[in-house]
């Protein structure tokens, strides 16, 4: 293959990367997970721009080109080998739902990788992973396997303890997060295997720069369907789930919808203000999540004071049941004014049978009159 | 070898866009333009699978290889002209320009008889070779209408460019003035591909810059869904707060906020329906975007009935000037506009110098709205009493 068209199987990726970089930079909101991910981004970059210069002088005889070429190569092995091992952290984090991984337990995970990096240094005098021959041309070294084993060795590993931590899940969307970030791994795996047994085409690199585009589009999906606040799913996604329902005539399971919102929560606003009444929105959203997080329940914020829970598969006493446990939880939460004002929530609980012709509009209808009679008995007490 | 090279400079397009594909596939609301996106991405693969073989193909003899040139290069023209054409329909659906109501069946209707004599020129070519034929050795070359095809997506590509250019100068906000100009931005993208692609025969300019313009788009959409409030189309309040940072670290000068509120939206909300809420919210926006849209001003929508403006007054009469302007607006629109409700909005504003402070320039300004809202019951009260 000629010059022109290394250049063009590793621009495009390249290019592709890039903008992406800039645009993680504009919508994620700063954390460990979104550097690592535009840190993955920038050593893939750079991966495919040595590839290209790696490429391109291969065999040259210009005076420096020999020296030029170790960087090159060197730098090319030695870039996507660290990216594995920040793949292998970043997926760690997302499976455990980390804050970041840091220190020593990060460095004694990046073991492997430190000493493939000590081989690598020591390469240009012993030769062990790749060495140039007479002409400049590209040698694969004896130790050549270490690299390979390393960087699947890391990919592989971040899907089995993805898969591991899934297990061990209780909410349902977390346990379809960790299994996600499990599966980002395939692409570049068999990119790999394809490289080996096709050597003539150029796999690896386009599919770890497409399973990145992947990682990426998917942090970016949650971002669209979750609200900022609360972390719950946000309004758009309730009404697109709710069509989605009522598309498949909520399929003969039992469903609950239930409405809820805060009493009197623009006087919680008035009075203490907007960062205490955001305060307590959070609070409340977290005991939604402890109550119905085992279930197979579908939790929302609908707007202002108001959410939604939709729950699949239980009968009327298991769901009065969990309502009670909820009212118990907020009215044991501790939010700073506990003792001058108590947090009381009105609940409206429907069944999808109830709504004549199951429709989305008249559950939610039923349900907001519900709501308020629940309100007028909260008032009265 | 050829295929080799080919496959391998597609092969991560391909991918991408298949995953774009995917990805946005899988969100059900079916508008018009998330749509034709989801065509445009399936026609853009087509293409460059149809590409890769045309290109992979050439010179190898055989009688199956030449009819695998000919199907494949007759597929890549037809597709090549499907997407010039869907991209101007693109354009058009996703900055919704029609403004008479006969103009969008007639730009329907002009596109259709185009791509209707395309196609006829593309299937006859095998026995006119007007556009392009293969010889006995299997190579391909250029025929008399060769040419035409570029042009004719040229046309269509700088004509949606133009389209999008002409209508960002229409708009009064400034977010919607830069998607205008991103998109004719987009469609330069892709008239430079077709040039680089015209001119160079090894450089698959084409389909690397459509499949990066379609990256691009993509980020985009979603970018708009993350920031903006999907009820009003102002900013939401994640990007409200970074907004606000960002003003109070980058500003050396004197600025302002406004807190505004709703009054009785709950009234509006419980005696009209939640529908009409929604549209009295949406009006509120639109007042918003009228009066302070045009101005270096930060519109956005704080929560439930709230918004806020962050804007660069110098001081406390230009922040009163802008009060102003906006109740004047909302007088207009009680007299004009034929609703069932009256808008009417409780206003605080705060200034950058009286508290140096972002957290505390919301407070103060919220304090004043409150107070401002609480004025007016007052005198509601008396009024009656």
């Amino acid at each position: 293959m000629d010059t022109v068209t290394y250049l063009q199987i590793n621009l495009i990726p390249m290019l592709a990367l890039l903008i992406m970089r800039a645009n993680v930079k504009y919508t994620l909101t700063y954390s460990w997970r979104s550097r690592a991910l535009r840190f993955m981004m920038v050593l893939l970059v750079g991966v495919f721009f040595t590839n290209i210069t790696g490429r391109y002088f291969d065999g040259g005889q210009m005076p420096g080109t020999r020296v030029f070429l170790w960087l090159s190569n060197g730098f090319c092995l030695g870039l996507l080998a660290f990216m594995a091992y920040i793949w292998y952290l970043y997926t760690r984090d997302v499976a455990e739902n980390g804050i970041g991984q840091r220190g020593t337990g990060a460095l004694k995970l990046g073991i492997p990788f430190f000493i493939f990096a000590a081989l690598l240094l020591t390469t240009p005098w012993t030769g062990i992973i790749f060495s140039l021959d007479e002409q400049n041309f590209y040698v694969r070294g004896d130790g050549y396997m270490v690299y390979v084993v390393v960087t699947f060795g890391y990919v592989v590993a971040s899907s089995v303890h993805a898969l591991r931590c899934a297990k061990k899940e209780e909410q349902v969307e977390r346990r379809l997060e960790c299994k996600t970030a499990a599966g980002f791994a395939i692409l570049p795996v068999c990119g790999g295997l394809l490289q080996m047994l096709y050597p003539a085409v150029e796999f690896a690199g386009p599919f770890t720069a497409a399973s990145v585009l992947m990682v990426y589009l998917d942090v970016q999906q949650r971002q669209v369907i979750r609200d900022a606040l609360t972390g719950l799913n946000n309004r758009g996604r309730l009404d697109q789930y709710l069509l989605e329902m009522e598309e498949q005539n909520w399929r003969g399971d039992s469903y609950h919808l239930l409405l809820m919102d805060v009493d009197q929560f623009k006087k919680i606003n008035d009075r203490f203000g907007h960062m205490t009444g955001d305060h307590v929105l959070r609070l409340v959203a977290d005991q939604l999540k402890k109550t119905f997080g085992r279930t197979s329940s579908f939790l929302a914020r609908y707007g202002g004071d108001e959410f939604v829970v939709i729950l699949k598969g239980k009968n009327d006493d298991e769901v009065a049941a969990y309502i009670e446990a909820l009212r118990r939880g907020i009215a044991g939460m501790n939010w700073g004014e506990r003792g001058t004002w108590n947090i009381v929530v009105s609940i409206g609980c429907v069944k999808a049978e109830e709504a004549a012709d199951q429709s989305i509009r008249q559950m939610l209808e039923l349900a907001d009159a519900r709501m308020y009679e629940d309100k007028k008995k909260n008032r009265k007490k | 070898m050829n295929m080799l090279v080919s496959i391998s400079i597609n092969l991560f397009p391909i991918l991408m866009l298949l995953i774009i594909y995917a990805n946005n596939h899988r969100k059900t609301a079916g508008t018009a333009d998330k749509l034709l996106f989801d065509v445009l991405t399936l026609l853009a693969i087509g293409a460059m699978v149809s590409g890769t073989a045309g290109k992979g193909l050439l010179g190898v003899p055989g009688a199956a290889v030449k009819a695998g040139l000919w199907i494949s290069y007759m597929v890549y023209a037809s597709m090549m002209t499907g997407i010039a054409a869907l991209w101007l329909l693109y354009i058009c659906f996703r900055l919704q320009v029609w403004g008479a109501a006969g103009e969008e069946s007639r730009t329907l209707r002009f596109l259709g008889v185009l791509q209707l004599l395309m196609t006829l020129l593309i299937v006859t070519t095998p026995w006119t070779h007007l556009l392009l034929f293969v010889t006995e050795d299997n190579i391909c070359r250029h025929g008399g209408l060769y040419g035409l095809l570029y042009l004719e997506c040229t046309l269509l590509i700088l004509a949606g460019a133009v389209i999008s250019i002409r209508k960002g100068r229409k708009e009064n906000s400034r977010e919607r003035k830069w998607e205008c100009l991103y998109l004719s931005g987009c469609g330069f993208l892709l008239l430079a591909g077709m040039l680089i692609q015209y001119c160079f025969d090894v450089w698959w300019g084409g389909s690397s810059c459509l499949s990066l313009t379609l990256l691009f788009i993509y980020l985009n959409t979603q970018n708009r869904q993350i920031t903006t409030d999907g009820l009003t189309g102002l900013n939401n309040r994640r990007e409200f707060d970074k907004q606000i940072l960002k003003w109070a670290k980058q500003n050396a000068g004197n600025w302002g906020m406004f807190m505004l509120d709703v009054d009785d939206f709950k009234g509006i909300n419980d005696n009209l329906g939640h529908v009409v809420g929604d549209e009295a919210l949406w009006e509120t926006a639109d007042i918003l975007r009228r009066v302070l849209g045009r101005e270096r001003t930060f519109l956005a929508r704080y929560g439930g009935d709230e918004f806020a403006v962050i804007g660069a007054w110098k001081d406390e009469a230009e922040a009163k000037q802008a009060l102003r302007l906006v109740e004047q607006e909302v007088d207009r629109f009680n007299r004009t506009a034929e609703k069932k409700y009256r808008l009417s909005f409780s206003i605080g504003y705060a200034l950058w110098e009286e508290t140096g402070e972002p957290d505390r320039l919301v407070a103060l300004a919220d304090e004043r709205m409150y107070a401002a809202k609480t004025a007016k019951k007052r005198a509601a009260g008396q009024h009656i009493g």
